[in-house]
């Protein structure tokens, strides 16, 4: 850039030399038209005259040629001078310019006494270099706090994943083989599931709440830690969802709510009590399981639920998913389905092959297209029943 | 007390949302109920079921009323899967 600026600076400077010198010809040539004259009129003041006027006049021609002469080599002179000096704030301008390319936004500027185009050129500049500092300033804060909050996401989203509970596997002991599964769309997410074995008997459920983010994990959170006091105590799903309603009902301005489904499972009988607040039913062995939808967990405080029961025989694979799962988008907005759910259901694989399978398939559904939608599964089977006695 | 119309688009999802809650909000805080009209509305998500949940609660607040028109049979389906058959006034 320096380099490029110079190389301007002087060609600027030869260029009004090579234009002064083209004035100093022309004035050559005056001076010898002049001269020419004069040398005019000396012959004919010989010729009328004498000699003695004759010199006179020559020499005065001389003179005056040589004063002309003179007068343009000083000014000349001066012009390249007074050029010199004018531009030479330039250079220091230029290397101001590649000091703030190179980020010291407080590079010096050349000191201008004058009131000319410089003097606004160098306002113009300690403007820019201002400005340039204050958006500099602006954009570490900036990027600071982004950095901090992905940071804290992070977190966050590792402590939403390790609430959730930890897989059964089907061991010669474990009578039960669950497994489930959660991808947010974002850091964190809305959807849920939980489950754990109290008095003998399974409890369950899968949830999601409305939206999706932060503010729908913070509804999740609270969701789970419900599930997990109420299921704790109380038996009868439909006091339990009845109750998880009333909490999540009250003060919920926002009006976010949660589809939930939740399940009582007795491993040594098959019996599954369940009940179904808004969510999509789940699925028994290939079939939509007839749970007949209340309203959502938090829209309506004094909301009824009806339970549901039906014996689930030995090896029958119970799938619950969100609405992430049938509702997964193709970037042309195709929704994975029912029916292809249904399709990708496979009675002998396990919890975790079934899950694997479903996550494959939609993957391969919607291809290049970003998640919508968190996506929650959630496979029981108690195929590996093995009684004590 | 009047009733004013409001007009929504194909889809009611998480992208539209907060304009279609400011729309209905405008309506209800002139003290008018509002007609959802849904005809040409094919598809609800929860951020958008939360919208007319919300109309439906400030409405009430207002003494006022929120109905849904024109419900075609895929958001009927999205209300039913939901549990929120009945939940909504039609006209």
């Amino acid at each position: 850039m320096t380099r490029r600026l110079l190389h301007i600076r002087e060609s600027l400077a030869s260029r009004i030399t090579l234009r002064v010198v083209l004035y100093v010809v022309v004035v050559i040539g005056i001076s010898a038209y002049v001269g020419n004259y004069y040398v005019l009129k000396i012959v004919k003041a010989i010729q009328e005259g004498g000699i003695l006027y004759a010199i006179g006049m020559r020499r005065m021609a001389i003179a005056l040629t040589a004063v002309f002469l003179l007068t343009m080599v000083v000014l000349t002179y001066l012009l390249r001078r007074t050029i010199h000096r004018l531009i030479a704030p330039l250079t220091t301008f230029t290397q101001a310019a590649d000091e703030v390319a190179r980020g010291n936004l407080q590079a010096k500027l050349p000191e201008i006494h004058s009131n000319d185009e410089m003097y606004y050129l160098r306002q113009s500049f300690s403007t820019m270099q201002q400005s340039l500092a204050q958006q500099m300033e602006e954009l570490k804060q900036v990027n600071e706090a982004k950095g901090r909050m992905e940071g804290e996401l992070k977190v966050a989203r590792d402590m939403q994943l390790s609430m959730l509970p930890k897989a059964y596997s089907p061991t010669a002991d474990s009578r039960l083989d669950i497994y489930g599964s959660l991808t947010p769309a974002r850091e964190v997410g809305g959807d849920l599931y939980d489950f754990f074995v109290r008095d003998g008997k399974l409890f369950f459920c899968i949830g999601d709440v409305s939206g999706k983010g932060v503010p729908a994990a913070l509804v999740m959170a609270q969701t789970m830690c419900q599930f997990r006091i109420v299921a704790s105590y109380i038996d009868d799903v439909n006091m339990i969802t009845t109750y998880i309603n009333k909490i999540m009902s009250d003060g919920n301005d926002t009006m976010v709510f949660v589809t939930f489904f939740v399940g009582v499972l007795d491993p040594s009988t098959g019996h599954l009590e369940y009940c179904n607040a808004g969510h999509n039913k789940p699925l028994v062995n290939g079939q939509f399981l007839d749970a007949k939808p209340g309203l959502p967990l938090g829209v309506e405080e004094n909301a009824t639920y009806e339970a549901g029961e039906c014996e689930i025989p030995v090896g029958t694979m119970l799938f619950l998913y969100t609405d992430g799962l049938t509702e997964a988008m193709t970037e042309k907005h195709d929704m994975f389905g029912s029916q292809r759910l249904i399709g990708n259901l496979q009675s002998d694989l396990d919890c975790k092959a079934q899950i694997e399978r479903m996550t494959q398939a939609v993957h391969d559904f919607v291809g290049d297209a970003p998640q919508s939608d968190d996506l929650t599964m959630l496979a029981i089977k108690y195929a590996y029943l093995k009684f004590d006695n | 007390m009047d009733t004013e119309t409001y007009v929504l688009g194909e889809e009611l999802d998480s992208f539209n949302h907060q304009e279609v809650q400011e729309g209905i909000k405008a309506i209800l805080e002139k003290g008018n109920s509002a007609v959802l009209d849904m005809t040409a509305c094919k598809y609800v998500s929860s951020t958008g079921l939360r919208v007319l949940l919300f109309a439906k609660k400030m409405a009430a607040t207002k003494g006022l009323k929120i109905y849904l028109k024109g419900v075609n049979a895929e958001v009927q389906d999205i209300m039913s899967v939901t549990g929120f058959d009945g939940f909504f006034d039609y006209v």
